[in-house]
């Protein structure tokens, strides 16, 4: 299997330490990954009883609504239990995604210090690009106007 | 008379036909992406087509067949403009009210799994977005997608 595709597979990493289980996605999350990872973290949960599940969201490549699905399904079951679910590090895209459904206002969403610190500079770089296009345009403006005669 | 936005030439076009499997999923996403690259689209872009492509081919396969054999129907034109024109079609089940079905969060689905998201996410990844549908015959989703910047390099 080439690189790429043995990067594309999905499926999770798991860590449990002092009652948090720590599951980091991999790969896409699509109906099919879906279906396939979420019996697989039901079982951990039922047999670990964590009081708090954290879905680590950074390696993630691709996810669509079926991601949504996954993290509710697997909120209901921590609900049920006593527990409490988190998603970290979510992309931007995944972001989105959540908040389209308003999933953020029910699941809690947090971030380490590493993404605040890239979202900090990507937004740093965005306004700076932003004033550049907006100093070129009118820089362009201002050499038509003075080319009429 | 008023030109539609989408109304330009095609100037290339691909069909593929793939059992409404799950495992094909990523399949037809990766063609679709593929096949649009021939339009020069962005990065952020094309994960767009990829998200409302995955959702699109899910819906066939979820809700369509509901699991069972069938043919997922995929069609993409390109036209001028830098359009994609990506339709997806299936001859499941058909949906009952497209309206209803439309609606953020509503799903038949009873197990609980499925957010009911597909189609506002497939709205809101791509500029237009048609579906029709007749109970017992099958659904057509078309998306049309207007690649608007430059491609990373």
């Amino acid at each position: 299997m080439c690189a790429a595709a043995r990067d594309r597979k999905p499926g999770f990493d798991s860590e449990f330490t002092g009652e948090i289980l720590k599951i980091k996605l991999r790969g896409e999350i699509d109906h099919h990954s879906a279906v396939a990872v979420r019996t697989a973290i039901d079982d951990m949960i039922k047999q670990k009883r964590p009081i708090k599940l954290v879905i680590d969201m950074s390696a993630i490549e691709l996810m669509d609504s079926s991601g949504l699905g996954l993290i509710m399904g697997r909120y209901a079951l921590m609900k049920e239990l006593g527990g409490q679910t988190v998603v970290l590090d979510p992309s931007p895209r995944v972001e989105k995604i959540m908040s389209l459904a308003g999933l953020e206002r029910i699941v809690r969403v947090e971030y380490t210090k590493q993404t605040v610190e890239n979202k900090e500079s990507r937004g740093h770089a965005e306004r700076i690009a932003s004033a550049t296009m907006s100093t070129n345009t009118a820089q362009s403006n201002h050499k038509k106007k003075g080319s009429i005669k | 008379m008023k030109r539609s936005r989408f109304g330009g030439k095609v100037i290339n076009k691909m069909q593929l036909k793939l059992p409404a499997l799950s495992a094909n999923e990523g399949m037809a996403r990766a063609a679709v992406a593929a096949f649009c690259a021939q339009l020069d689209p962005m990065a952020v872009e094309i994960a767009d087509v990829k998200c409302a492509v995955s959702e699109a081919v899910t819906n066939c396969i979820v809700h369509g067949y509901r699991d069972k054999e069938g043919i997922i129907y995929i069609t993409v034109s390109l036209l001028e403009g830098r359009i994609a024109k990506i339709e997806i079609k299936d001859r499941g089940c058909g949906i009952e009210d497209v309206s209803e079905a439309r609606q953020p969060l509503f799903t038949t689905d009873a197990a609980g799994e499925r957010s009911g998201m597909g189609f506002t996410v497939m709205e809101s990844f791509t500029d237009c977005l048609k579906v029709t549908s007749r109970v017992g015959k099958g659904t057509s989703i078309v998306m049309y997608k207007v690649f608007g910047g430059r491609s990373d390099t």
